[in-house]
Order: structure tokens, then sequence, then C-alpha cells
């Protein structure tokens, strides 16, 4: 399954609003059977089987951190009560980037 | 460029010119230590005619600092490793004590900051301002490196609450998945640094994570809970630590309603009334 493909089935699990990371389609086409893990971890998320990380800055939003390989993370961010938002997927230097986005300033290898 | 051999250079100068260096090129190579303005041509001389001295110098020289209880073995991979690059460099990370190291972990000293992967090398690229950070003490602190390592006053930062609060939520949520539990690190790393004012050294922290991670999920739990509980306590004043959890208790209160999910969030509650009733009771 290619980027786009993946993107297709991920908008029909959580709905065509859905927006995705620049990034997301060079990652996508590099992290080794992402497509299986992913949409099976996507579907549980949209059964409300993941447990949800509250940010305290974001009141209106939770989200969701999927780990893949070591290096890689999957972030879905959720309004509260609403419709699933955007999903980020990168690496390392991606997530630090995106966690100073949801209002954190830690980083990890600078790491 | 290997900062200790250009400083070892021009303290004996006086031996080495006329017969390994030039007057010129002694210059440039103080110049170039003293952070001054090079020109375009004495750029140019540097990093061709007295690069390839210094490289030859340094190969011949083989210097390397063991920082760390660190087996034999590692020190030689890691030293060939070294041997590879030609620049200020150290190796850490479990490379250096576990055989299941997932990457190689490379610090280099660099003017600019910034990592690459180039298989299972990781570098990571540092300034010396960078050697001041906790973190990065605690990879040099158990290392293998090609130059002596000069651990400064280290510069340590108050992490802000949200950071503390979701590195917690990680933790808590990578401890009920029985995922890779290696948030729980972070948490050690930064109880020791606030709370016991003691910089870890990587492999120290990799033990202490790994005898939390062997025990029970409640046991692991509690731990990690009164980690968290000390840090709040002794990071934030009453006032702001007592607003700061009311607003969110209310926002996890909701969460509860709206999630179907939610045992993780009776956890971060349970935690955070605890630390409010703490600060009632020392603000009364």
């Amino acid at each position: 399954m290619n980027a786009e493909e993946l993107k297709h089935k991920l908008k029909e699990i959580f709905g065509s609003q859905i927006i995705f990371n620049k990034e997301f389609d060079s990652h996508a086409d590099t992290i080794k059977n992402i497509d299986r893990t992913l949409i099976e971890w996507c579907n549980l998320l949209k059964d409300g089987k993941i447990r949800a990380i509250r940010p305290p800055k974001l009141a209106e939003s939770v989200i969701f951190i999927k780990k893949i390989g070591s290096s890689n993370r999957c972030i879905v961010v959720k309004i509260v009560n609403g419709e699933f938002k955007e999903i980020h997927l990168g690496d390392h230097a991606y997530y630090d980037k995106l966690r100073k986005l949801l209002g954190l300033e830690k980083d990890t290898k600078y790491h | 460029m290997n900062r200790e051999i250009l400083e070892k250079i021009t303290e004996s100068k006086e031996r080495l010119v006329p017969h390994l260096f030039t007057e010129k090129q002694i210059g440039i190579i103080e110049k170039y230590l003293g952070k001054n303005n090079l020109t375009n041509s004495e750029k140019t001389y540097l990093y061709s005619a007295i690069k390839k001295k210094i490289e030859a110098i340094q190969k011949m020289s083989e210097t390397y600092y063991i920082y760390g209880d660190i087996k034999k073995e590692k020190i030689e991979s890691a030293k060939k490793l070294l041997n590879e690059l030609n620049k200020e460099a150290f190796v850490s990370g479990s490379f250096l004590f576990s055989d299941k190291h997932n990457d190689i972990d490379i610090y280099i000293i660099s003017n600019k900051r910034k990592q690459y992967f180039m298989g299972k090398k990781h570098f990571i690229f540092i300034t010396e301002e960078d050697l001041k950070k906790p973190i990065f003490i605690s990879a040099a602190k158990y290392s293998v490196s090609n130059f002596f390592i000069n651990f400064k006053e280290p510069e340590i930062k108050r992490p802000s609450y949200n950071d503390l609060i979701v590195t917690y939520e990680i933790a808590i949520n990578e401890i009920l998945n029985s995922e890779d539990q290696k948030t729980i690190r972070e948490i050690i790393f930064e109880y020791y640094l606030h709370i016991k004012n003691r910089i870890l050294d990587s492999f120290t922290l990799h033990k202490k994570a790994q005898k939390i991670i062997s025990l029970r999920k409640k046991r692991k739990i509690r731990i990690i809970n009164a980690m968290v509980r000390r840090l709040l306590i002794h990071l934030y004043s009453n006032s702001y630590l007592y607003n700061e959890v009311t607003k969110f208790l209310k926002l996890l209160k909701k969460d509860i309603s709206d999630l179907k999910v939610y045992d993780n969030i009776i956890i971060y509650s349970d935690l955070l009334k605890e630390v409010k009733d703490e600060c009632r009771g020392i603000k009364t």
C-alpha cells in the first residue's frame, strides 16, 4: 500500500476532514509494513479502545501516540467529544517538534 | 578539528616551527582556536594543508578517554568507530553496555546541531555549549571519547509543568499498554537531577530504569507516581501548582465521562488530587 492508498484508508476510518502532516508520505513509504499496523491501531482508536494523552495546554483536544519501531511515531489529534483532526507521522526529530507545537518544550536526543 | 591537538601544537610551537609547521600555519591555528574570523585564503589553508597534518598527528597519537566502567571489547569497538572520524567525538549509549542495542550513538562536537542515521550509526552533532546540558553530560559520563571531556558546571533547567505532566502521562500509558517503556527513563532522570541533585550517567540510568520496568504494573505505577509527586511539589510554587492542578483535574473529570477507556485518566487524577491536597496543606 503506498502513501496515497494509506491516506485514503485512514480517511475512511476517521472521516474526510482529517489532515496529514507534510512528512506523512515520505515516512509512509519508508516504514516497513506500516499499513497493517497503523490501520489496525487506527481502527481500535476509532472504537475508543486506545488510551489518550491529555496535554494540560490543549483544553479542546486529546492526543494518541503510537510508537512505530524505535524512532518513528504516529500521533493522532482528536477534538474532545468531536471528530478526529490530524494525523502526524514522523521520526524522533519531527516528534520533538510536534511536542513543542502541542505546548510542550522538551526534546529527546537533543534528545 | 581536534582542539586538544591544536592547543598542544600552539603550546609547543617553538619545537615545531619550522620543521612541521610554518609560522603562518601556527598563526592560523591560533586564530581558529581564538574563534577569530579567518580570511577566505586562511580558511582554505586551514582546511587543506593544515588539516591534513593535524589528522596525521591525530592518527599517530590515538589517545582515547574512557568514562565509566566499560567492557574492554566495547571500548575496542568504540575506538574503531572513532578512528574513522577526524573530529572530536565520543561514543555513548546502549551500544556500550547492551548486546541488544538498536543503534550506536556517536556524538560529534560541531558548530551546528544536527542528527542523522547512517545504517545503525546515529550521528548527533552537538556544540561545545551543549556539553553543559544534563542530557549530554549523562551520555558523556559513560562514553569512549577521542578527546578529554571537560565537564563544566551543568546548566540545569526546570522542566515546564506541561512537559512534566505529558511525560508522566506517556510513562503511565506505556506501563498500562505493556509497551517499550522508554519514558520511565525520562522520569527517573528528572527525579535524580532535581530531587537528588545528581546527573545519572546513561548506564546507571538504564540499570535504574530496568529495575523498575521488571516490577509488576501496580508497583511500577506507584514508584512513578511517587517520583512525579515529589518533582511537582519540589519544582513549582504551591499556588501555581494548586491552580494548574485544579484546572487540569476539571479537564480530566470531563475526559472520564467522554472517553471509553479511562483507567489511565483515573491514575493521573488520583495522583493530582493528592498533589492538590498537599498544596492545600502547605498553603494553610
